[in-house]
């Protein structure tokens, strides 16, 4: 049984993630740990054993994200991928007991994403500090593991999330009914709205840790505040990315919507989610960092509308899958860099001087922006 | 007066010919069936003539209006129940009438559907926690709420109990009655005996036949597909 499900959990992922690119999961996770913790050992004061201790963390984090996933994440992937089913829910209709299908699924989790992702992880990990962090391996398997057997047990007692309950459709009230029924979707469906603040949460994360300990960075970054909104207008793409997650053109294709108007929902969707989020997430690094807020805050802005508009373009409504065309996900890194890298520049190399700079680019970004989204519009139309 | 007018309608999927020519004409206050086996082509007649899908040629009129250029203003007017078609999973069935009604806006008479239909006590609940039935009730009630000259329906009795079959066989015939018009694409022929006027069989594609006469139609669209 474990075997099937093995190969079943790698269909079900090649699929969602298109063959090809999926194999090659596991060397992407060990490049960006290698590239990481290389830039750890040699430019940050973080010592062995902190390092040690963040992979077993990160490896707990795993756990708890693949335990409910598999479990209460069938929504998503039911979503994606039409009507699924596992055989983890074969007791329904087979002769076979639900402990023991659960007993072996949680083994076939254990298994498949330990060498999925915690070993190219760790070997990311163990190679620059020159295995002098191998004890903490043991913890990293024990967090992992508690993690994923916490997160399925929680998920399977169908435990009610508070934030299923909070929004509900009609007193969100954002004008839209397709926008509406987006912002409900992510609010109901797994994790919640704290999938979203766990997506920025940990890409945040990173870079104050990068910011606090780095030394080279505190040389680098003359304005870590300003860099920061500008990255947030970058991983604002998980929220669209969610909005995205759970329905199709498909499912409204049987009322009077087209394709437009969809779109049109979505970025009404996105800005009342995007924007009020990295204001808060600009507002929280003040805590850790200081800078000029309100030229941060009209940057997270200026860089969340643009990329909206680079992404309705690029990757329309589908961002989920089409990031990992090699073409598109460089027409993407493209259109985004051309705002975002002038915009970086200038946070590196920031001076009083170039605030009006910074201003320019961010006012040029948002004409770009509704250049893009109208010329959108206008071939969408014709 | 043809509230439906198909003329050469032509639709393959790479080498598949999914639609072959279709010619057919359905008239106001009728209900029309069309009975094919499985990947006669019946779902994409259908998506076809309710805006779902751009056909390759041929000329077709729906209300009066060709679904391809104009595909919304078409949904208006009509309405549809898709074979394989749920609502939206993480909405409750209230919230899906009120989702409904604001993309139409119009209001929903949701008693009168909660009576019709038996849905007392299940709209505050999440549609994915409802039972097939109980989501092909809410799919019913979206393509009648407001009520439409011209609805389309997709095996619309599948998941249903017999009790609410009848109801929703009711439902066709009042809408009749009122002069609607009910296209029914199936392939349960004994519903399509029961209900319709006038029934097109097709096969690959084509339509082979127009019967209007009910009597026999098992051997008939039998002889059909021979």
């Amino acid at each position: 049984m474990i075997r099937k499900m093995i190969k079943e959990e790698w269909r079900r992922n090649s699929r969602l993630y298109r063959g090809r690119s999926f194999a090659l999961f596991p060397a992407v996770i060990f490049l960006f740990s290698l590239g990481w913790n290389y830039m750890v050992v040699n430019f940050s004061t973080l010592s062995y054993p902190m390092i040690g201790n963040s992979l077993a963390a990160i490896a707990g984090l795993m756990g708890v994200a693949v335990g409910l996933s598999g479990f209460s994440g069938k929504d998503a992937f039911r979503n994606v991928l039409g009507d699924t089913n596992y055989i983890v829910f074969s007791s329904h209709t087979l002769p076979v007991s639900k402990r023991k299908l659960y007993l072996e699924f949680f083994i076939k989790d254990t298994f498949f994403y330990m060498f999925l992702v915690i070993i190219p992880l760790s070997l990311g990990f163990l190679i620059p500090t020159g295995f002098a962090i191998l004890p903490s391996l043991l913890d990293a398997a024990a967090l992992f593991t508690l993690g994923l057997m916490s997160s399925a047990l929680v998920a399977l007692s169908s435990l009610t999330l508070p934030s299923l309950n909070i929004v509900n459709y009609g007193n969100i009230d954002v004008l839209d009914p397709v926008a509406d029924k987006s912002v409900v979707d992510i609010f109901r469906s797994s994790g919640g709205f704290l999938k979203i603040l766990f997506s920025l949460g940990v890409l945040s994360f990173f870079y104050w840790v990068m910011v606090l300990n780095f030394p080279l960075a505190s040389i680098f970054l003359e304005n870590p505040l300003l860099s920061f909104s500008i990255l947030i207008g970058l991983i604002n793409l998980s929220i669209y990315n969610w909005l995205n997650k759970f329905d199709s053109l498909e499912p409204y294709s049987y009322i009077p919507l087209d394709s437009l108007s969809i779109a049109h929902s979505k970025q009404i969707a996105y800005l009342s989610l995007a924007l009020p989020v990295s204001f808060v997430m600009v507002l929280a690094s003040t805590l850790v960092y200081q800078g000029h807020i309100l030229l941060s805050l009209i940057t997270a802005a200026s860089t969340t509308v643009y990329g909206m508009a680079v992404a309705v373009r690029v990757l329309g409504l589908s961002p989920n899958e089409s990031l990992f065309h090699a073409d598109v996900f460089l027409k993407y890194i493209l259109g985004m860099g051309a705002v975002t890298v002038p915009l970086l520049y200038m946070s590196i190399v920031y001076s009083e001087r170039f605030l009006f700079h910074v201003l320019a680019v961010c006012g040029l970004g948002l004409m770009a922006g509704s250049f893009v989204l109208l010329r959108t519009q206008r071939d969408e139309l014709s | 007066m043809a509230v439906i007018d198909v003329d050469g309608l032509e639709k393959s999927f790479g080498d598949v010919n999914a639609l072959n020519g279709v010619e057919l004409e359905v008239k106001k206050g009728e209900i029309v069936g069309v009975l094919g086996p499985n990947g006669a082509g019946k779902s994409s007649l259908m998506k076809a003539l309710t805006g779902q899908l751009e056909y390759d040629s041929g000329n077709v009129s729906v209300l009066g209006r060709d679904p391809v250029k104009e595909p919304v203003e078409v949904k208006k007017r009509i309405g549809a129940l898709p074979e394989r078609e749920d609502p939206p999973s993480f909405l409750t069935g209230s919230e899906y009438f009120e989702f409904v009604s604001d993309v139409r806006e119009t209001d929903i008479e949701s008693d009168r559907w909660i009576e019709k239909l038996n849905l007392k006590g299940k709209l505050d609940k999440m549609t994915q926690d409802l039972s097939k039935g109980e989501r092909q009730k809410l799919m019913i009630s979206q393509a009648f709420f407001h009520d439409p000259d011209l609805v389309f329906v997709d095996e619309p009795l599948v998941n249903l109990d017999p009790v609410i079959q009848e109801r929703v066989k009711e439902l066709f015939e009042e809408k009749r009655e009122d002069g609607g018009t009910i296209f029914l694409c199936t392939h349960v022929i004994s519903l399509a005996e029961e209900l319709c006027d006038r029934v097109f069989f097709l096969k690959d594609g084509e339509i082979v036949e127009e019967v209007e006469d009910m009597d026999n139609l098992k051997d008939k669209f039998l002889d059909s597909q021979e």
